[in-house]
């Protein structure tokens, strides 16, 4: 063992290597009397400091005086006056402080990754100080660090209620957990179950429609309690259970399958559709500030003109022989855009026009246009189909598959073909709700994209 | 918000506790100026919560309970923290240091006059140690020699003011 003196000396010179620190730290957690000789060493280190400051500025001051001829008087000290100035506007700024509320952040929202919020009551800039409140993640990743030292990933989609700095509530989506000593009993309540740490690194999903709840430890020890009753389960390193329903499954070490984060839905579309995406697109109305490069933008105003938005997409069916075409679908994935209030948006229905004549022409430098271009004509459209967003859902796939569309992409007389989609509800009042699905720009959700199943070869 | 009486009454506690949570931050975060912003924004949460004080605690207690937090929050590598230990050991050298604090306030007031009567090279090491701030590699290239002989020589420095502020301490307790 390192004499303790010693390394007291270099922990104050900050010259500690990890080996010696850890000796510290040992020899810190042996005695009570080991602690007080440490903190009274760091202490007086500080008060030397303190004192040193003071000796030297009241020098500086007298030799100054000296060399002005002045009358040698006692100086405030220079330094000292600037602390004494900062303290004072502090204490100044405290008492004429606004009406305000008192703290009671105990988190942070350390760094988000192509992340989009939903609605929440919680700020969602990078390092915003987090109180109680709810997190909807839409889309990408969210780290949260509590006080309590547990760092929390949210992976989207998600839902999170914080409660406070040992706990918070998953409804839906997953969590990635990394749990300091600090933090040792740190809790995420599920709608089936609670999930209580002991100093690990773990993953917990609920799936929303079921409520089920997954977890699973990549290192260390949870508990996961079962809800309905006092059951519970213990899991360690690799192991991963599951709770359904009436079951609270059991630990299993089947470290083979990837952590399930939500159920996954089959599309249903078979080997002998093709998937295109879009060659181009873009949305017309502008509204300065509310533009969007990834999000198509969607919204019919009650004024009209430029605070309208539409969406224009181009897809080539070069590689698809038209006449063979059995059916078709078009698939948009909608995401919140930020803008306008859900609320006063009822249930929205959206079509789906194809552009005919000699108008198809356009490419993406009509975005953020106030109109479709009048250069390229007025459009001509044929209706292909509708669908319908319920009332406070902004993201999800929709589609539209229609004998229709598939009529229309069949008579073509080209293989460049234009869609349009336009919101055919118009909002009760301003400040309506703005749709945006992605467009071909997105950085993660899949683009508009147009299923085609033909009878026949491919041409 | 609080009352204007109140508003003294934390103005009065938090200026006494000051130098106590100053020193502590201090002595946990390396860099000058992130330990200023630190202390200042403690005073803030502190005044912010000043409702939720419980008069039962040394006031000081409570002070470095929500600057250990602020201290906590830090982001490790940009503020050079000193801390190292585990959150369970700065827990323990928290309340330490709230309960040695009142004892050692006396100290301050003889260092000034033990740190001037230290002799002229022992005197000069204090000076670029502790108001310039230099590190003892640097103060090694000042001085001639190397790192680890000024590290050696600054702990014989912190020794010998300590046992002249003890022995200051006791004579000013044996005085009537």
């Amino acid at each position: 063992m390192t004499d303790p003196e010693k390394l007291i000396a270099a922990w104050l010179d900050g010259s500690l290597n990890e080996a010696e620190q850890a000796e510290l730290n040992d020899w810190l957690k042996t005695d009570d009397e080991n602690m007080r000789r440490f903190t009274d060493a760091a202490m007086f280190e500080q008060q030397i400091q303190s004192a040193t400051v003071a000796v030297e500025e009241q020098t500086a001051a007298a030799s100054f005086n000296a060399s002005v001829g002045g009358a040698p008087r006692r100086e405030f000290s220079r330094r000292s006056f600037a602390v004494f100035a900062a303290a004072l506007v502090v204490i100044l700024a405290l008492v004429f402080w606004p009406q305000h509320p008192a703290d009671r952040t105990f988190a942070t929202l350390e760094q988000t990754r192509a992340a989009l919020w939903e609605s929440g009551d919680l700020p969602t800039a990078d390092g915003s100080r987090l109180e109680q409140g709810t997190l909807r993640l839409a889309e990408g990743l969210a780290t949260l660090k509590f006080d309590s030292g547990a760092e929390v990933v949210l992976e989207a989609p998600a839902t999170l209620i914080l409660l406070d700095a040992m706990n918070c509530e998953l409804t839906r989506g997953t969590t990635v957990s990394d749990i300091p000593e600090s933090a040792v009993g740190f809790r995420i309540t599920t709608p089936s179950a609670d999930v209580v740490d002991y100093g690990t690194r773990f993953a917990v999903s609920v799936y929303e429609e079921t409520g089920e709840t997954h977890t699973q430890v990549i290192e260390g020890r949870v508990q996961v309690e079962y809800a309905q009753s006092d059951e519970v389960v213990e899991l360690t390193t690799g192991q991963r259970n599951t709770v359904i329903g009436e079951t609270l499954g059991a630990a299993t070490d089947d470290a083979e399958h990837e952590h399930q984060t939500i159920a996954v839905k089959p599309v249903d579309h078979g080997p002998d559709w093709t998937l295109l995406e879009p060659v181009k697109d873009a949305y017309t109305g502008n509204v300065k500030d509310h533009n969007s490069n990834v999000l198509l933008l969607v919204k019919k105003d009650i004024r009209g003109g430029r605070v309208n938005r539409i969406a224009y997409i181009g897809f080539d069916l070069k590689d698809i022989n038209q006449q063979r075409i059995e059916e078709a679908e078009l698939l948009l994935y909608f995401a919140p855009t930020g803008w306008g209030l859900a609320s006063h948006m009822p249930d929205a229905t959206f079509s789906v026009y194809g552009m005919i004549g000699d108008v198809t022409d356009w490419d993406e430098s009509i975005l953020h246009k106030d109109r479709f271009p009048a250069a390229l004509g007025t459009p001509e459209v044929v209706h292909l189909g509708s669908f319908t967003i319920p009332q406070g859902v902004q993201k999800g796939r929709f589609h539209v598959r229609t004998e229709v569309l598939s009529e229309f992409l069949r008579k073509h007389p080209t293989s460049e073909i234009s869609l349009k989609v336009v919101r055919d509800t118009v909002a009760r009042d301003n400040g309506t709700l703005v749709h945006g699905f992605a467009s071909r720009r997105h950085p993660v959700l899949p683009p508009p994209t147009l299923a085609i199943r033909t009878d026949g070869e491919l041409r | 918000m609080l009352n204007e009486q109140e508003q003294l009454r934390f103005m009065r506690l938090w200026t006494a506790a000051q130098p106590a949570v100053s020193g502590y931050v201090r002595s946990l975060v390396r860099d000058r100026a992130v330990a200023d912003e630190v202390l200042q924004e403690t005073s803030l949460v502190l005044f912010r919560r000043f409702d939720e004080y419980d008069e039962q605690r040394p006031f000081v207690a409570w002070a470095l309970g929500i600057a250990r937090f602020q201290v906590l929050s830090l982001n490790r590598d940009a503020a050079r923290s000193r801390v190292a230990f585990d959150t369970n050991l700065l827990a323990r050298f928290t309340e330490t240091w709230g309960e040695l604090a009142p004892g050692a306030s006396d100290r301050s007031l003889f260092l000034q006059d033990c740190i001037q009567r230290l002799a002229a090279r022992a005197r000069q090491m204090v000076r670029l140690r502790y108001y310039e701030e230099l590190t003892a590699e640097e103060m090694a290239r000042q001085l001639g020699g190397t790192g680890a002989a000024v590290r050696v020589a600054l702990q014989r420095i912190r020794q010998q003011l300590r046992e002249c502020v003890e022995r200051q301490l006791r004579a000013e307790g044996e005085t009537p």
